[in-house]
């Protein structure tokens, strides 16, 4: 319904949980565990209703990418399948990079895709056709230093620490969809976070959890979130 | 987007839309951009017609002999403009006409008024007043908000386990369709948003680097 791909820890009071669908409330996918019976939201994980109301499930750093792109980075990666429903390409790079084409640089609205992103408080949104005029933003969250990277095609946003041991970074776009740091001149993938030559080659930036989404929805569940490009 | 979701989504949108679609084909005229034409001329008087707090911005226009009426578009959309019109302005309007009721009339576009130009519609004639409500911009599509729409079914859909992985080169994939990619413990997995279709799929309670997940959509 508003199109978050979330990868959740289904392991809690400690033992696994299996979730499934109870439905759509109010534009956003309710999820429920067949173990206590609650209901949790899709798009934060949290529970609106049973015995684990008010608890909140772990997100894992999860990326919304091409096909291509994700087995060029991952040749070793394996892939969920499912035989029993023929497989069409319904929602394809084409899919995302419409809803970011065009945009024009106006307050957030209801329909709009943002990029949210949640510190220990606070919770961001970068609307999608705003990054997509700047497609990298050094920002900071909570103190954090961070990095929101928006790729050529629209088709993959990541955030990332742009810190590695105690030195802050600062990027800027490079060729081939890749950054480059003010500070060292090294050259990075965001996609996997890795230095791909200069003296910070072998380094990592560590991924933070990002959700895309609809703004009516992520609102919804996080009515505090500052908009990106919409002032403090 | 699934096509549960769609159908679903796509009878309640036609429920609530159908009543406003029909308003606005009683009440309104097309604007028809191939129609266009600019004429100018001295505003003879202005009118405000229609429901009080809806009422509509109309100007009488003598332009040599003739004297045409030209639609403005709301009141409150022109008010909100700094230009205005009064009795004796000289302006050139830019428009397309329509026969309303049996009554011709010019639907205008711009309004010139000296150097201040009033635009009331796109060139394809759509209204100013309605964009932001509707797409804007260079034509950015954008989700639409459902926000409003609610189906539960208490005892929820069946569960989607034990999920089926195959390696890379043996996934039904094109290069462009888009998955949710995931590395966790050493483990990297692929997510494909189109199998995760219906309730039944949305939802994959999978194994991954040790760690029990559930990959949602």
């Amino acid at each position: 319904m508003d199109h978050s791909g979330v990868v959740y820890v289904r392991e809690f009071n400690g033992r696994a949980h299996d979730f499934g669908v109870v439905g759509v409330e109010q534009g956003t996918l309710i999820m429920y565990d067949q173990q206590t019976g609650s209901w949790w939201s899709q798009l934060v994980g949290e529970a609106v209703r049973g015995p684990m109301k008010g608890s909140k499930l772990a997100k894992l750093p999860s990326t919304m990418t091409t096909w291509g792109k994700w087995k060029q980075l991952h040749p070793d990666t394996t892939v969920y399948v499912k035989r029993s429903i023929p497989y069409n390409s319904r929602f394809t790079r084409e899919t995302f990079a419409r809803f970011v084409v065009g945009g024009d640089d106006g307050p957030v609205e209801a329909g709009d895709w943002v990029i949210a992103v949640e510190g220990h408080v606070a919770a961001r949104a970068y609307p999608a056709r705003r990054l997509a005029q700047v497609r990298v933003v050094n920002d900071t969250l909570e103190g954090a230093p961070i990095l929101v990277f928006l790729s050529e095609d629209f088709a993959s946003a990541r955030v990332l620490h742009r810190s590695v041991g105690e030195k802050t970074l600062t990027f800027s776009l490079a060729e081939n969809d890749y950054l480059k740091d003010a500070e060292t001149g090294s050259l990075w993938d965001p996609m996997t976070g890795q230095a791909l030559s200069g003296p910070l080659k072998g380094e990592h930036l560590q991924p933070l959890v990002s959700t895309y989404s609809l703004w009516f929805a992520w609102k919804k569940y996080r009515p505090d979130t500052v908009v990106f490009g919409e002032g403090e | 987007m699934n096509a549960w979701k769609v159908l679903l989504v796509l009878a309640a949108v036609a429920v609530l839309a159908a009543p406003s679609v029909w308003a606005q084909r009683r009440q309104r005229p097309r604007y028809d951009a191939s129609a266009e034409i600019t004429v100018k001329g001295t505003v003879e008087e202005v009118r405000e017609r229609g429901p009080e707090g809806r009422t509509r911005t109309l100007l009488v226009v003598k332009t040599g002999d003739q004297t045409l009426n030209v639609s403005l578009g709301p009141s409150s959309f022109v008010a909100d403009s700094k230009i205005k019109f009064a009795q004796g302005d000289e302006v050139e309007v830019t428009g397309a006409k329509v026969n309303f009721r049996g009554n011709e009339m010019l639907m205008a576009r711009t309004v010139k008024k000296g150097d201040q130009t009033l635009t009331l519609r796109d060139k394809n004639g759509r209204p100013k007043w309605s964009q932001g409500r509707r797409r804007r911009g260079g034509g950015a599509a954008r989700g639409r908000d459902r926000s409003s729409f609610t189906q539960l079914r208490e005892e929820g859909f069946p569960l989607n386990l034990n999920p089926e992985l195959v390696p890379a080169e043996e996934a039904p994939l094109a290069d462009g369709d888009m998955v949710m990619g995931i590395v966790h413990n050493g483990q990297v997995r692929a997510y494909p948003v189109n199998y995760m279709n219906g309730p039944t799929n949305e939802v994959v309670n999978d194994m991954l680097g040790g760690t029990p997940v559930a990959a949602s959509w």
